[in-house]
């Protein structure tokens, strides 16, 4: 299988940074470098070779358009890929890297993180069901008192004493 | 007010309390105070003031119906007048006691945790007070009582808080705790609360004409109430994260969808059912007194 270059055009680095760039005396610690490519034929992306210069964690974003219809989407393939085992020495500073397409991991997001699938979510609401975020709103104050009210346990205890739950003094005299 | 009138006769009648300068008073034979001295004697500006820090600590919505009762309850606390009557018996005692507290009870909103522990403080003492024929503490049986009474004003069913009664009522001999007292009387009061959110909640669920709900709505408004209500393995904030991504709008609409789209034909669901359905997943994680 014969591997092409792509030809891609490498936008100077932009630095993340809150407040003003101008005034603000800090360095940032995250910068962005974004990558296009001119020729519009669709490919499919097997390698990215760069050679590093003093960055610790690398994470790469690709907007990826699926069909005409639907716009495009930003999918996260590698997130804080470590490039130098410690930031602070010179290991892997200058180093040439390779990433390759089966390095991005399927993310796996715990069940309730995850939006749910486009075909699940109902289009349109049945007639006559009553509006969710009305009742979601109540349902969750409903939560939100039973949950104060199970973390709120006194350990005081009344002091009890107990045979199968009678506590008649004549009973207990005759055991 | 018949202390009051009485000093009032003793100052000359120009001294007013609307009077502009203090010369009308100073003329009045035997008035040598001035106005604040008059007010500070009478006890005035201490009610005032008294009656000032619990509006600043209850913080109600209406201020001046609050400060209203509030007096009408000072009128009814202050020994009754007419000293040549026999003391009343101990069962008017007990009921004026139990009135007592349940008006300290509700000053506060239980969410104004800080004014309702005090509430809380003043009404137990007021409770555990000794009297000529009665021993310093509260019992079991004044203390099962004020519950009843707290959940019967509320106007929540009788058959919601049944079993929240049976977890939290002590018995007629015990010697009730502050600690318990508190417990209890919050846990009653947010359950009120929470059977008018799901009284609340009903009637958005409900057919308007026919005051029942789609029994496969409610059914499914509480299953996953709760599902997000069962302790999971995991501590505190996923657990919290957990049941507001199921009880969110989306997945609710998810889920009434579902159960509506089934093969179950529908059938009707009351209200009171409904509450006490509602009432059972709160009492369940009521822990019980012992």
């Amino acid at each position: 299988m014969s591997r092409v270059l792509v030809p891609c055009h490498v936008k100077g680095s932009v630095a993340l940074q809150v407040g003003d760039v101008r005034t603000s005396q800090g360095r940032p610690g995250v910068l962005v470098i974004d990558v296009t490519f001119p020729s519009v034929a669709p490919f499919e992306l097997q390698e990215i070779t760069f050679k590093n210069y003093y960055t610790a964690f690398l994470s790469i974003r690709v907007r990826q358009y699926t069909s005409a219809h639907t716009p495009a989407k930003w999918v996260t393939c590698l997130r804080d890929y470590c490039l130098m085992p410690d930031p602070h020495s010179e290991e892997g500073a200058q180093e040439y890297v390779s990433l390759f397409k089966h390095q991005s991991p399927s993310m796996t997001f715990p069940k309730w993180l995850s939006h749910p699938v486009p075909c699940e979510q109902p289009a349109l609401l049945r007639e006559g069901l009553p509006d969710p975020s009305r009742v979601s709103s109540e349902v969750q104050q409903m939560w939100a008192l039973t949950e104060m009210i199970r973390a709120s346990h006194t350990s005081a205890r009344i002091g009890r004493f107990d045979v199968d739950g009678c506590y008649d003094l004549n009973l207990l005299s005759y055991t | 007010m018949a202390a009051v009138e009485k000093r009032r006769q003793a100052v000359a009648p120009p001294a007013g309390f609307t009077d502009s300068g203090r010369q009308s008073v100073s003329r009045a034979v035997g008035a040598a105070e001035s106005e604040e001295d008059f007010l500070r004697q009478v006890g005035v500006t201490e009610m005032l003031r008294a009656a000032l820090l619990k509006v600043l600590e209850a913080r109600p919505e209406e201020p001046i119906a609050f400060l209203a009762h509030y007096f009408e309850n000072m009128g009814l606390r202050s020994p009754v007048n007419g000293g040549a009557g026999e003391p009343p018996g101990q069962l008017l005692l007990q009921q004026q006691r139990l009135g007592r507290a349940l008006w300290h009870l509700r000053l506060a909103h239980h969410s104004q945790r800080a004014a309702f522990n005090n509430n809380v403080s003043v009404a137990y003492e007021c409770l555990s007070a000794g009297g000529r024929r009665k021993r310093p503490g509260l019992d079991g049986r004044t203390y099962s009582e004020l519950l009843r009474r707290i959940c019967r004003d509320g106007q929540a069913p009788e058959e919601v808080v049944a079993p929240l009664l049976r977890k939290v009522q002590c018995r007629d001999h015990e010697a009730v705790p502050l600690s318990v007292f508190r417990a209890g009387t919050l846990t009653c009061f947010v359950l009120l609360e929470f059977v008018a959110r799901a009284g609340a909640l009903f009637q958005l669920l409900e057919d308007p004409a026919a005051a029942v709900a789609d029994r496969r709505v409610g059914q499914a408004v509480l299953d996953t109430l709760e599902g997000a209500l069962q302790a999971s393995d995991a501590a505190a904030p996923a657990r919290f994260l957990e049941a507001g991504s199921r009880l969110g709008p989306d997945s609710l609409a998810l889920a009434l969808d579902r159960a509506v789209g089934g093969r179950r034909p529908s059938a009707p669901m009351t209200r009171e059912e409904f509450l006490e359905r509602a009432a059972a997943l709160f009492i369940a994680k009521v822990k019980p007194v012992g």
